[in-house]
């Protein structure tokens, strides 16, 4: 089921970058192309990966590394604040 | 140049205010002022419109400019590059928190047989052709479904009212101010300070006196809305039941029964639920499309919807292992919310005013 999913959404991704990447690079668009390839190629190693069950780090993690100081320092300031 | 107008600028912000937090916020701030959650409310109400109001002032003080030629002009090409960037990342991490949600929500409550990917994919498909057809199309939708929205909302809290009893908000005031405002946080930080997704949509609309009001006006009728769901949700479910149910206003959908004819209406909810969650995925979508294809001067934001869309679908099933682990990021995330809009835009402000000064000497 998960490969399912995902081979579809590679399969639909390819399919439009087939279309629409020439098109963008007939028009000499170089700057719109590399921008959607390297975007297509990000989301496309991130469904990979989801699909195949690999865990990834949460990006929360960095959240919470950036921001547990922040919140504590703002606990210790207003004790009682539930 | 895409252009709304008012009336439907203020759709999009009833909807964006109400948003995924139609589900999340009682729970939320229950789990803090318990049953003076709505006291809370009350005080997460006013700071929140000013908020509101602050938020568009900033975006007044550079008329017709967006949140990324703002911080081009005012910090130069490189470092207000940067800052932008900043901004993009949350619009594209609360777009995809979006998606997530609805997956999390439908495959727990209701198609318990579903994978959740089968659900984010079904959104990310609407959100890509959404944005595809650009800023109008959206604005339109959201104009003619608005009413649909206000319908079912407002039939499900008028029928909640014979459930409701008082003496569940008792004993009042049992809690501190600094708990109460603690609790009020959510009500800030979630719906109102992410209104600054606002400033890559309000030089597309068009010119008109009351913008101010219009504003104004929106971003209230949205905070009474969500505040008329953390009471009713306290009034009938009562702080126990809010804080230890998930999705409570779900749950508070259940209570509906009149006779025996009306039941089972928490699907009403769920679609209104997923109405306005979904115009909020749009906005962040929108906001962080047209955020990239600026700060990367691509002439077409359209170009970019179809890798949006993979990489949407795939960060939204990456972003947290499970919903529970999900829920407890709301702390943090309050703050992460709070350096995006009272802390960068008052440094920006603070160097614009010192330039323009240096400036005219």
């Amino acid at each position: 089921m998960f490969v399912m999913v995902t081979g579809l959404v590679l399969a639909v991704s390819v399919l439009a970058a087939a279309v629409e990447l020439p098109k963008l690079i007939k028009q000499r668009q170089g700057r719109e192309a590399a921008v959607y390839g390297v975007m297509l190629v990000i989301g496309m190693a991130l469904c990979i990966i989801t699909g195949i069950n690999i865990k990834l780090p949460s990006p929360f993690q960095l959240l919470v590394w950036i921001y547990k100081p922040v919140n504590d320092w703002f606990a210790a300031m207003f004790p009682g604040g539930g | 140049m895409e252009r709304i107008s008012t009336k439907q600028m203020s759709v999009l912000i009833i909807f964006f205010v109400i948003g995924d937090m139609l589900l999340f916020l009682p729970s939320n701030m229950a789990a803090i002022a318990h049953q003076d959650a709505w006291i809370s409310g009350l005080i997460g109400l006013v700071l929140g419109l000013l908020f509101a109001w602050l938020i568009f002032e900033f975006s007044q003080c550079f008329p017709g400019l967006n949140l990324v030629q703002i911080h081009k002009q005012v910090l130069g090409t490189w470092v207000g590059g940067a800052v932008s960037l900043f901004y993009m990342i949350i619009m594209f991490h609360d777009a995809a928190t979006q998606v997530r949600e609805i997956g999390d929500f439908v495959t727990t409550q209701m198609m318990t047989e579903t994978p959740m990917r089968i659900i984010c994919i079904l959104m990310v498909i609407m959100l890509v052709v959404a944005i595809r057809s650009g800023l109008e199309s959206i604005a339109r939708t959201a104009e003619v479904l608005i009413l649909v929205f206000a319908i079912m909302f407002i039939a499900v809290i008028l029928l909640l009212i014979p459930e409701a009893k008082l003496d569940r908000l008792t004993p009042v005031l049992e809690h501190d101010i600094p708990t109460l405002v603690h609790g009020s946080l959510f009500f800030i930080a979630f719906p109102f300070t992410e209104l600054f997704v606002m400033w890559m949509i309000l030089p597309n609309v068009k010119a008109n006196e009351h913008l101010r009001k219009d504003f104004i006006l929106a971003s209230v009728i949205g905070g009474i809305a969500i505040f008329a769901i953390v009471l009713m949700s306290l009034l009938v479910l009562g702080a126990y039941l809010t804080e230890h149910q998930m999705y409570s206003t779900y749950t508070l959908a259940k209570k509906i029964g009149i006779g025996h004819f009306l039941e089972r209406v928490e699907a009403i909810l769920a679609i209104s639920w997923l109405l306005c969650t979904y115009f909020r995925m749009v906005i962040y979508g929108y906001g962080f499309i047209k955020g990239i294809a600026e700060l990367l001067q691509i002439q077409d934001y359209r170009y970019l919807t179809i890798p949006f869309g993979t990489l949407t679908f795939s960060y939204a099933l990456v972003i947290a292992p499970n919903v529970v682990y999900f829920d407890s990021m709301n702390p943090y995330w309050v703050t992460w919310d709070f350096t995006y809009f009272p802390v960068i835009p008052l440094i920006v402000y603070l160097i614009f005013k010192i330039r323009q000064r240096a400036m005219r000497r």
